[in-house]
């Protein structure tokens, strides 16, 4: 699996938006891939994941408004929208992702195909 | 007193350049966690920090004079699995922040959502503009 914030530098210019690729962490079991992805600031329903060929694409739109009747006076932080695509290998289960969002971090979770799976070998005596 | 020196101007140069390669490294700049922003209106502050991963059970806020501080641990969440990328960051965190003004203690009021902190504050009475008669 590759990541390609490269792809989303590109996305970016031809949406003429500016966006932001999430920070996120890869990691591998033997069922599959978790990829923790973060994305403060998006609600579940803003959120897309969309899974086309080997690019899995996740959006998601951030909503910044100041509180109400509060003008910003200090300012460390500007969020964007995020966006990112990740290449994913032929091992992967496209049927089978799941996404749960926690505390601002996508968790989602490919399944890698029974095929694709380490498997122990049974030993026969002839 | 101070003795003027031919070679004063040089010490300043490598001064300088020294200055721009040890005094502010950018790999401790970035650690700085969490980001915030500050608001401000009707006697009223919000404070908005981004937090992503980190639990209301890992943050403690305290009021010290005139600032509130944020401390606590993002903690690490797949740490039995080898990784593949590794972007985030995790381990304990503090961060200061000076308020515009005094604020009443029994007013503050703190809610995580998505992964932001917002902490309202609302302005003490004694720090209020008040107007003096004049007899």
């Amino acid at each position: 699996m590759e990541s390609s914030a490269g792809n989303a530098r590109r996305d970016e210019y031809r949406r003429e938006e500016q966006v932001l690729a999430p920070a996120t962490d890869i990691f591998e079991t033997t069922e599959g891939y978790g990829l923790r992805l973060e994305m403060p600031g998006v609600e579940k329903e803003q959120l897309s994941v969309t899974i086309d060929n080997n690019e899995l694409v996740v959006e998601g739109k951030v909503n910044d408004e100041s509180p109400q009747g509060k003008s910003l006076r200090y300012s460390e932080y500007t969020l964007y929208n995020f966006y990112r695509k990740f290449i994913i290998g032929n091992d992967i289960d496209r049927a089978r992702i799941d996404a749960v969002l926690e505390n601002g971090v996508l968790n989602l979770n490919l399944h890698k195909h029974e095929a694709a799976k380490p498997k122990r070998i049974e030993v026969k005596v002839v | 007193m101070r003795t003027t020196d031919v070679y004063d101007d040089l010490y300043d140069l490598r001064h300088m350049v020294e200055r721009f390669f040890d005094d502010v490294p950018s790999h401790v700049r970035r650690r700085e966690f969490p980001y915030v922003n500050i608001y401000e209106g009707n006697d009223e502050v919000v404070l908005r920090a981004i937090m992503p991963g980190v639990g209301v059970e890992g943050i403690n806020i305290h009021l010290v004079d005139n600032s509130l501080v944020i401390d606590g641990e993002k903690k690490i969440d797949y740490s039995e699995h080898p990784y593949i990328r590794k972007e985030r960051l995790f381990g304990t965190f503090s961060k200061s922040v000076k308020l515009p003004y005094g604020v009443d203690p029994n007013s503050i009021n703190a809610e995580m959502k998505n992964g932001i902190l917002t902490v309202r504050l609302a302005r003490s009475e004694e720090t209020k503009p008040r107007r003096i008669e004049i007899k």
